[in-house]
């Protein structure tokens, strides 16, 4: 049940002279929807790259479907098992939706003519329609109906509803979703609209400047995680911001809001130490897990 | 069965998702042996996570409100209360709600009230016994 | 379907070529232009053109980005492409090896009215041809391997730039030998009784493999 579709060890990638990635170890396990955070230029994409070889690492390892891959044979056997959408969903302009379709097909020996017709009429693609065509938000339906209709054991999905008006981002994680429940399908996919990840999500992993700051499923984060709010009757003390158990402090003035990660009583009992004069304890949404651990100088 | 769900609150889905089928439960919205949606469906209608879905419902198992046939889905646990027991509740629930507040305005405490309560539990079942007793 | 797509991307070069190659023989001025002046510039440098032919045909599906006209929009695309469970040598050789069949079937036909021109007759004419061919697939390797580096703009200018060295090493003799320009001169057939470019022959195909090697062990490690 716990094996892992995507697992990488110390994965360290330089990119135009600069340290893009500086030892990722992700872990996705099979049947996950599992979200991937982080700011722009943060390193997302490069980790994409490397998972389906366009890029090769520096150092590390990369383990798709439990097998090491490291040659372009290993690869090619991985992707015949993933569906991939890409951050540009650029198609092929002398093609028609029909004419990628039927090009496509062909390489995958587990394709769902079921699911093709599905989504085709879920989507609504004129299927005559040249690709150049269409707006912006059809070409990612096209690409997503590419990769959700192969009979992928894992799909790998870079912003995939980037761009895209409310009702047909519905549908698109409606359909991801739906293939999730039907399949089984593992879900990796880079996002950044927060409520989505929590929407459809059970796991999250956060990259910040090449490092992987958070890690896990998103119920735990959610009980593990707590903000304390901490109101004093003079400034708030020093003492605040090198408290065990905090992940992050923000003071102003009398207030102190802090950030508190794993045994919450404790770190309660230490707050409470200082003598505030007011404790309020709340739950942390994923935008301020996510705030919290980038917005550090 | 009404869903909705706040994604972004800090109660977790799953949490949320249970209180919503309890209260449908309880108000008779769904019925005793009724099938709930499969959870495919549940997933998709709302766009969340299936595995969430399936926490709700494996705890809602556990708790005895619903019960989980393997290849058949979802259905209201047999031994939950009636919409007639729900109905009396509600009134008995109206009842007790009159009279303590009449009790209140005599000015007693509640653990006062509380034991003027129990003696007359205890006394009404002592009637009980007599009425049964003389019959 | 890899081959209809190679053949969707090149096409219209080829129907373009195609076309150029058909207007240079028709009789009198059109829209002005002296076609017997273009025909007599062309019998000069029938290698130049092809040359340029073979470069056209060697970009757009080889390069990861083109800029202009009928290969602008592939860009992006090639990570899609690359994401398919095919490998990176096989989709690259299929490209390559039509565009290179379709430079074949174009200097073939091209250089048919030359050789009824040169009065060769059908051995010594489909030699030629052949050889043409052979001698093409030098400048065709050349070109593709600037494809696989860089634009399309800089695959152009490379290119030229290779074939402007193979034309400057024509003045020394030691070089001279095996340049496979050497290949398309027909006054070199029709003077000498014996088959007179078997050296520039060598010379095309160790070209054109030393070129296919270096593209090989570049796309294997390029990064996208």
């Amino acid at each position: 049940m716990n094996d892992l579709v995507i697992r990488t060890r110390a994965l360290r990638k330089s990119y135009d002279g600069a340290l893009a990635l500086r030892g990722i170890d992700l872990a996705v396990p099979r049947g996950s929807i599992c979200g991937f955070l982080g700011r722009n230029g943060a390193g997302k994409t490069t980790t994409v790259k490397l998972l389906l070889n366009l890029l090769r690492p520096d150092a590390g390892n990369i383990f798709l479907f439990g097998e090491l891959v490291d040659t372009e044979a290993s690869a090619v056997a991985a992707r015949r098992r993933i569906g991939f959408v890409s951050e540009e969903k650029q198609l092929y302009p002398y093609m028609t939706v029909g004419q990628t379709i039927r090009f496509i097909r062909p390489f995958f020996p587990g394709w769902r003519r079921d699911l093709e017709a599905k989504y085709l009429e879920v989507f609504q693609l004129p299927e005559s329609k040249p690709v150049p065509k269409l707006s912006k938000g059809m070409r990612t339906q096209l690409m997503l109906l590419l990769a959700l209709s192969r009979g992928a054991e894992l799909l790998i999905l870079d912003e995939p509803t980037d761009g895209l008006d409310p009702a047909v981002t519905e549908e698109v994680l409606q359909a991801l979703v739906g293939l999730a429940a039907a399949e089984g399908t593992t879900i990796f996919f880079s996002s950044h609209h927060l409520a989505e990840v929590e929407q459809i999500a059970d796991r999250v992993c956060l990259i910040d400047r090449g490092q992987l700051v958070i890690e896990g499923a998103l119920d735990d984060l959610k009980t593990e995680y707590r903000r304390i709010l901490l109101v004093f009757s003079g400034e708030a003390p020093a003492a605040v911001a090198s408290l065990v158990g905090v992940d992050h402090v923000r003071t102003r003035g009398r207030t102190a809001s802090l950030l508190a990660h794993g045994d919450i009583d404790a770190t309660l009992d230490r707050a409470r130490q200082l003598r505030p004069e007011s404790v309020e304890v709340h739950p942390v949404t994923l935008k301020e897990l996510f705030l919290d651990h980038v917005k550090e100088a | 069965m009404e869903l909705r769900i706040n994604f972004s609150s800090g109660v977790p889905i799953y949490v949320q998702l249970m209180e919503q089928i309890k209260h449908a439960v309880e108000t008779g919205a769904v019925r005793a042996g009724e099938q709930l949606p499969a959870i495919r469906k549940v997933a998709e209608d709302l766009a969340m996570n299936p595995n969430t879905v399936v926490r709700a419902y494996r705890e809602l198992e556990r708790d005895g409100i619903l019960e989980l046939r393997h290849g058949s889905g979802a259905y209201v646990s047999a031994t939950r209360t009636t919409a007639a027991k729900t109905a009396s509740l509600e009134r008995a629930s109206g009842i007790l709600a009159e009279a303590l507040a009449e009790v209140a305005a005599l000015g007693l405490t509640e653990a006062e009230t509380r034991r003027v309560f129990e003696s007359e539990f205890a006394q009404g079942r002592e009637r009980g016994k007599e009425t049964r007793r003389r019959t | 379907m890899l081959l209809w797509k190679a053949w969707m991307e090149t096409r219209w070069r080829l129907v373009f070529l195609v076309a150029c190659f058909a207007l240079l023989w028709v009789e009198g001025p059109l829209v002005g232009v002296p076609m017997a002046k273009l025909r007599a510039a062309f019998i000069l440098q029938y290698a130049t053109v092809w040359g340029f032919a073979a470069t056209m045909l060697a970009g757009a599906g080889l390069n990861s980005q083109t800029t202009w006209g009928m290969g602008a929009g592939y860009h992006g695309s090639m990570l899609f492409t690359l994401s398919l469970p095919v490998a990176r040598r096989k989709l690259f050789a299929v490209r390559a090896l039509t565009g290179a069949a379709e430079t074949c079937a174009l200097i073939i036909a091209s250089a048919l009215p030359l050789v009824f021109f040169a009065g060769l007759g059908w051995a010594k004419g489909s030699l030629y041809v052949a050889g043409a061919c052979v001698c093409s697939m030098a400048a065709y390797a050349v070109s593709a391997l600037f494809a696989c580096v860089t634009g399309e703009m800089w695959q152009l200018y490379g290119s030229w730039g290779a074939i402007g060295l193979l034309g400057l090493s024509l003045r020394y003799p030691p070089l001279a030998r095996f340049n496979p320009l050497r290949g398309f001169s027909l006054s070199a057939y029709a003077a000498a009784a014996q088959f007179p470019w078997r050296d520039a022959w060598i010379g095309s195909a160790l070209l054109a493999a030393l070129c296919c090697f270096a593209a090989v062990k570049i796309l294997d490690r390029k990064e996208y």
